[in-house]
C-alpha cells in the first residue's frame, strides 16, 4: 500500500482532497453544532408537512385531512387552521341529509338549540311555517302572515274574528293580605289614572281591569306600562273576612322585568332561589363562640321564579309560559267560540253546569259587547280536539238568543271561579293530557266507524278555561261603538295547539303582532305610549332603522332634511320639544327634559270640552305633558309615522277659505326650500378625503418601490391601514348630512319651519274605519293653547280646531281635525 | 232623477246633541260614567239593513238598491231611536225610485237597552240602568210579477241514496273525515252496481 490511491474526486478529475487525519477538537466543535441544530429541530420544527403528514404511521388513519376527529385532539386545532388557509375548510361540513335531519329525536334536539336565545309560544311550529317571526321581547313572535292578509285582517276584526296569540304575556301573582297589597300599589299607580287595583267592582274576580303602572312613587314619570289583572274569586266556604288573596298581573314582556323589580323594591321582596336559613341545631351543646349558624340554600332549577318578603306575608311568583292566551276580536267571535267549546257537564247542577248554562247563553248574543264589560267567565270543556269540524268551516249562528239584559243583570255568582289558579290543578292537568299521536293511536283501534265519537274520548280529562270579555270601543264618539270587542282565552300550557288549531277550523283568522298594532290605531289609540318603557325602546329601535336605511340610499336619493326644515327627521324629539313649549315661569321646574303623558281622565275630559267649546284649557294642565290626539285628514295627502304636527296661521285659513271656493286640492302651505349651508362644506369635504387616500397610496406605492430596488426579493406593498380615517370621514359626512341635534340650540324644534311645530305623529295610516287617513300623534298643552286662542278670524268667526300635518321627507302641508283622547288610561284593545 | 238621488235633508241635531254632552259630563261627573252597550241585533245576514246615523245615507241607498237588483225578494230596515227618520227616508227613497217595483211593511216595536255605569271611585261597584227604545222594522219587498212563486211539481220519488249522510253536527268527533268519505263513496258504487 506504498502507492497512494487516488481518491474519488482526483481521480474525476477533481481539485479536492481529503486530509489524511483529523483532529479531534474540530470534529467535537463540529458534532456540537449538529447536535445543537438537531435540539433546535425538535423543538421547534419547521416542518413543511401538514399535520396529518407528521404523525408517525401507527396513528395515521383514513381520510385523516377530511375527518378532523381521526387525529389526536390536540393536533385538531391547528389542523383546523391549516386546512382553511388551504381553501378548502374541514369546517364547513356537508349539512346532513334531509332524511337525517328530520328523524324525530335530532328535530327536537334542533329546535331546543334554537330555543335558547329566544322563547318560542306553543304555537311556534304552526306560526312559523305561515307567518313572518321576528325577535322581540325575548320571544320569536309572529309579525304577519305571509299571505296578503292585511286587510283580511281588518275586515276579520270587524265583521268576523280575528285570533292572535298573545301568550308571550307574563302572568305574576301575587299573594297577600289586601291592605297590604292596596298600600303597595299605591305607590306604584295613581288615582288619577281611573279605578285602583283594589276597587271594589274588580276585587270579587267577576271583572278583569287594567291599569297604568309608575316606578315606585314617580308618578307622573317613570311610566312603566299598563297591565291589566284579575282578582282570584273567594272560594263558596270563604266568607269575605279571610285576609289573603291572590292576584294575577299580566305583564307585556318589554317590560315585565322592570315592573317585577318594582314590585320587589315596593313589597320587599326576595328571592327564594337563594336563602339562608337557620341551622337546626340542639341548644344543649355548648357553643359560646358561635351562638347562631346558618347554612345557604341554593335551588339548581327553580320553574318559577318566587320572591317573598322576610315574613313570607306576600309571595310574588312569576307564572312563565305557564298559560295559553288567545285573543279573539270580532262579533263572529261569539260564534267561533260556541262551535270550538263544548261544556264539560259532569252534574247537572253545581259551578260547572251553572258557567256552561251562562256561556252558552252568552255566545248566542250577537256580539260579545253586549255582555258585561271586562266580564271574567270559567268554563270547563270537552277536549277541544273533539270539537273540530273535517274541514275548515265558517261558524254558523244559533238562533234563540236570550236579550241581554238577563246575562248583564243576573250573573251566577260562581261564573269566574276556575281550578286554573290552583297550582296543583294545573299540574295535574299537565300530566294529563293525552298526546295528539297516542290519541290518533286510540283513535285508530277504537273507532270502527270513522267520524263517531268514540267511548275512549270521554275519559279525556275536562280542560278549565278563563273567558275574558273585551268591550271594545266604549266611546262612540271618539270610535264606533264596539269596534275591537272579542274575548280573551287563557288556556292552560299544553293545550295550546289543540285549542288553536280547533279555533282556526272554525274559521278565526289568525294575525300577528302588525294586527294588534293596527287594531290599536284603527281603535285611535296606540298600544304602547310615548313615555312607557316599550313605547322607549320600540321608538329609538325604529329611529336607528330609520337611519340606517337612509345612509344606505345612495346621496342623490336622500332626502335633504336641512332644505326642507325638519329638526329631527327619524324620531320624535319629546324631550326638546316640551323645553321649547315651557313657558318662562316654570323653566325651574325640577326636571328639565323630562315629559309624560296626560293621563289624567278629568283633565282630559275639560281639554276636550274647551276643544270643542273654543275656551281657554284649564290652569291645571302641566306643563311638561303630552297630550294624547287622534288626527283625521281632511281631504288629500298621507301622513306617515314620525310627521310634524304644525299650528296654522291666520293666512292658512284665509287660504283655506279661497281653496274651498275655488274647489282646488293643493296643500294649504309650502314650506319654502331652505338653503343647504352644509352642501358645499360636504363636496370639499369628500373630494379632500379622496385625495388624501389616493395620496397616501402613492406614498405607500412610493416607498415600496425604494426597498425594492434595494432588495433581492420582491416586496410587498405595505396594507393600507386607513380604517379609522375613513370611519373619521363617515361619521363626520353623517353630521353634515342630518340636520344639527336639537339639543344643541333652544327652540330648535318649536320653530324649526315656517310654522310653529307643537306635536308629533307616532302611528299613521289609512284608517277603514274613518275612510280617512287617520294618526295617533301628542301634543304640548303650550301649543294647544296658541291653538285656542287663535281660532277667531278677522270677522270674529268661530273656527274648527284644525292642525296642520306634514310628512318628515315632503313640503306640503295638509289640514286635519283635532280630537283628544279621553281614554289614555283605559285602552280596551 | 237629480233630485232623486240628492242627499238627505236635514243633518243630525249636532247642537242638541252637544248640549246633551256637556249635560251628561256634569250631571254625571259626580259617582259614575254611562257607558253604553251595543243594542241587541235579530240576525246578522246581508238581508238586514241596520241603519245607523254616522254611515253615508247615500252609500246605504246604494246599498239597498244593489241588494234589491242582485235577486233578494225582501230587505229589512232596522233602525232605532234617532235614526228612525233616517230610515223612513231611506225606505221612501227607495220606493219613490222603484216606481212601483217595490213594497214596504212597517213595524214598530220597543227595545230593551242596558247601559253600564262605570264607577269613578274605588269604593263604589258597576251598576246598571234600563232605559227603553222604540224601533221601526221595515220590510221591502218587490212586487214584482216575476217574482211570483210558482208551485213547485209534486216530488217524484226519490232514488234511493244510501250515502246520503246527515250535516255533521258539532258535537261529533270528526278529524277522520277523509276515509270515511272514501267509504261513502265505495257505498255508492256498490248499490249503484
Amino acid at each position: 500500500m506504498s502507492t497512494q490511491k487516488l481518491e474519488y474526486d482526483a481521480r474525476m478529475g477533481g481539485r479536492i482532497t481529503l486530509p489524511t487525519h483529523v483532529s479531534t477538537y474540530r470534529y467535537a466543535a463540529g458534532a456540537l453544532n449538529e447536535i445543537k441544530g438537531l435540539i433546535a429541530e425538535a423543538l421547534n420544527p419547521v416542518s413543511s408537512k401538514l399535520i396529518f403528514q407528521s404523525l408517525p404511521k401507527h396513528m395515521r388513519r383514513r381520510a385523516m385531512s377530511h375527518h378532523p376527529k381521526r387525529l389526536p385532539r390536540k393536533y385538531r386545532h391547528a389542523h383546523k387552521n391549516q386546512m382553511s388557509k388551504g381553501g378548502n375548510d374541514p369546517v364547513l361540513r356537508k349539512r346532513p341529509s334531509r332524511k337525517y335531519r328530520r328523524r324525530p329525536g335530532n328535530l327536537l334536539k334542533e329546535y331546543v338549540r334554537r330555543q335558547r336565545r329566544h322563547h318560542w309560544l306553543e304555537t311556534h311550529i304552526w306560526h312559523a311555517k305561515r307567518f313572518h317571526m321576528v325577535d322581540r321581547w325575548g320571544y320569536r313572535l309572529a309579525n304577519a302572515s305571509c299571505d296578503k292578509t292585511y286587510r283580511a285582517c281588518y275586515r276579520a276584526s270587524v265583521q268576523h274574528c280575528l285570533l292572535q296569540d298573545i301568550s308571550y304575556y307574563t302572568c305574576v301573582e301575587l299573594q297577600g293580605s289586601l291592605e297590604s297589597l292596596r298600600k303597595g300599589f299605591a305607590r306604584l299607580t295613581s288615582p288619577e289614572c281611573g279605578l285602583s287595583v283594589t276597587a271594589r267592582t274588580f276585587l270579587t274576580g267577576r271583572r278583569e281591569g287594567s291599569v297604568e303602572l309608575f316606578a315606585d312613587s314617580q308618578y307622573p314619570r317613570g311610566a312603566l306600562q299598563r297591565a291589566s289583572f284579575m282578582w282570584r274569586p273567594l272560594e263558596e266556604g270563604v266568607t269575605s273576612t279571610e285576609d289573603t288573596r291572590t292576584l294575577w298581573l299580566w305583564l307585556h314582556p318589554s317590560a315585565a322585568q322592570a315592573t317585577v323589580e318594582q314590585l320587589q323594591r315596593v313589597f320587599l321582596l326576595q328571592s327564594r332561589r337563594q336563602q339562608t336559613l337557620p341551622l337546626e341545631e340542639k341548644p344543649a351543646k355548648e357553643q359560646k363562640e358561635k351562638p347562631l349558624r346558618f347554612w345557604t340554600q341554593t335551588k339548581a332549577f327553580e320553574r318559577h321564579a318566587h320572591y317573598s318578603n322576610t315574613n313570607g306575608s306576600i309571595q310574588l311568583l312569576v307564572l312563565r309560559q305557564e298559560f295559553n292566551r288567545f285573543r279573539l276580536t270580532g262579533p263572529q267571535a261569539q260564534r267561533v267560540l260556541a262551535s270550538s267549546l263544548r261544556a264539560h257537564r259532569r252534574d247537572q247542577l253545581g259551578v260547572q253546569a251553572a258557567q256552561a248554562d251562562y256561556c252558552e247563553a252568552a255566545f248566542r248574543l250577537h256580539s260579545p259587547n253586549e255582555l258585561l264589560s271586562n266580564l271574567i267567565m270559567g268554563l270547563h270543556i270537552v277536549d277541544p280536539r273533539l270539537q273540530r269540524p273535517c274541514k275548515r268551516t265558517k261558524a254558523e249562528s244559533c238562533a234563540g238568543a236570550v236579550p241581554a239584559g238577563n246575562l248583564l243583570l243576573s250573573p251566577p255568582e260562581c261564573l269566574a271561579r276556575s281550578p286554573l289558579w290552583q297550582r296543583e290543578e294545573r299540574e295535574r292537568l299537565a300530566r294529563g293530557i293525552m298526546s295528539t299521536h297516542h290519541y290518533q293511536e286510540l283513535r285508530q283501534q277504537h273507532a270502527v266507524v270513522p267520524g263517531v265519537p268514540c267511548a275512549f274520548e270521554d275519559q279525556m280529562q275536562a280542560v278549565p278555561l278563563l273567558l275574558i270579555q273585551r268591550p271594545g270601543s266604549q266611546d262612540p264618539e271618539y270610535k264606533r261603538l264596539g269596534y275591537g270587542c272579542g274575548w280573551d282565552v287563557i288556556a292552560p300550557a299544553k293545550y295550546g295547539m289543540a285549542l288553536w288549531l280547533t279555533l282556526t277550523m272554525w274559521g278565526a283568522r289568525p294575525g300577528g303582532l302588525r294586527e294588534l298594532d293596527s287594531v290599536a290605531r284603527e281603535s285611535g289609540g296606540e298600544q304602547h305610549l310615548a313615555d312607557t318603557l316599550a313605547g322607549v325602546k320600540l321608538a329609538s329601535a325604529a329611529a336607528e332603522e330609520r337611519r340606517a336605511r337612509y345612509f344606505r340610499l345612495p346621496p342623490n336619493k336622500r332626502t335633504n332634511y336641512r332644505k326642507l326644515a325638519v329638526a329631527s327627521p327619524f324620531s320624535a324629539p319629546w324631550k326638546h320639544l316640551v323645553r321649547d313649549w315651557q313657558t318662562t315661569a316654570a323653566t325651574s321646574s325640577p326636571a328639565v327634559g323630562s315629559y309624560h303623558v296626560l293621563r289624567h281622565r278629568e283633565l282630559l275630559e275639560s281639554i276636550g270640552d274647551c276643544l270643542r267649546l273654543h275656551q281657554p284649557l284649564p290652569d291645571q294642565v302641566p306643563d311638561d305633558c303630552l297630550i294624547q290626539i287622534q288626527l283625521r285628514l281632511k281631504a288629500r295627502g298621507h301622513v306617515k309615522d314620525n310627521a310634524l304636527i304644525c299650528l296654522p296661521s291666520a293666512a292658512d285659513y284665509k287660504q283655506r277659505w279661497r281653496q274651498i271656493n275655488r274647489n282646488e286640492q293643493a296643500p294649504v302651505h309650502v314650506e319654502p326650500p331652505q338653503p343647504d349651508l352644509n352642501e358645499r362644506t360636504r363636496k370639499e369635504l369628500r373630494s379632500d378625503h379622496k385625495i388624501k387616500l389616493k395620496r397616501l397610496r402613492a406614498r405607500r406605492v412610493r416607498e415600496k418601490r425604494r426597498l425594492q430596488e434595494t432588495a433581492t426579493k420582491r416586496v410587498h406593498i405595505r396594507p393600507a391601514n386607513t380604517a379609522p380615517l375613513v370611519r373619521a370621514h363617515l361619521l363626520e359626512m353623517c353630521r353634515l348630512w342630518l340636520p344639527t341635534d336639537p339639543a344643541e340650540t333652544s327652540d330648535s324644534v318649536r320653530r324649526q319651519c315656517s310654522r310653529e311645530v307643537f306635536g308629533y305623529v307616532t302611528t299613521a295610516g289609512f284608517s277603514f274605519t274613518e275612510a280617512t287617513v287617520c294618526a295617533v300623534g301628542y301634543v304640548t298643552p303650550g301649543g294647544l293653547q296658541h291653538l285656542l286662542s287663535n281660532l277667531k278670524d278677522s270677522k270674529g268667526r268661530q273656527l274648527q280646531p284644525m292642525c296642520l300635518v306634514r310628512d318628515p321627507d315632503s313640503r306640503d302641508y295638509r289640514w286635519a281635525t283635532v280630537q283628544v283622547n279621553l281614554n289614555v288610561a283605559a285602552q280596551t284593545f | 232623477m237629480m233630485e232623486s238621488n240628492a242627499p238627505e235633508l236635514g243633518a243630525k241635531p249636532r247642537t242638541n246633541n252637544r248640549n246633551s254632552h256637556s249635560r251628561r259630563n256634569q250631571s254625571d261627573s259626580a259617582n259614575h260614567r254611562v257607558v253604553r252597550k251595543l243594542p241587541p241585533r235579530a240576525d246578522n245576514d246581508r238581508c238586514n239593513i241596520y241603519i245607523t246615523s254616522k254611515t253615508d245615507f247615500k252609500a246605504q241607498q246604494r246599498r239597498c238598491e244593489e241588494l234589491l237588483n242582485s235577486g233578494v225578494k225582501e230587505i229589512f230596515l232596522h233602525c232605532m231611536g234617532y235614526s228612525i227618520t233616517r230610515g223612513l227616508n231611506l225606505a221612501l227613497r227607495l220606493i219613490k225610485n222603484s216606481e212601483g217595483a217595490l213594497g214596504y211593511t212597517i213595524n214598530t216595536s220597543t227595545i230593551q237597552l242596558v247601559d253600564e255605569l262605570h264607577p269613578l271611585c274605588d269604593e263604589d261597584d258597576i251598576t246598571f240602568r234600563q232605559r227603553n227604545n222604540s224601533a221601526l222594522h221595515i220590510k221591502i219587498f218587490s212586487n214584482n210579477l216575476f217574482n211570483i212563486d210558482v208551485p213547485r211539481l209534486p216530488a217524484q220519488p226519490a232514488l234511493p241514496k244510501v250515502s246520503q249522510r246527515e250535516p255533521p253536527k258539532p258535537h261529533q268527533q270528526q278529524q277522520q273525515q277523509q276515509p270515511q268519505k272514501a267509504k261513502a263513496k265505495k257505498q255508492t258504487t256498490r248499490s249503484q252496481k
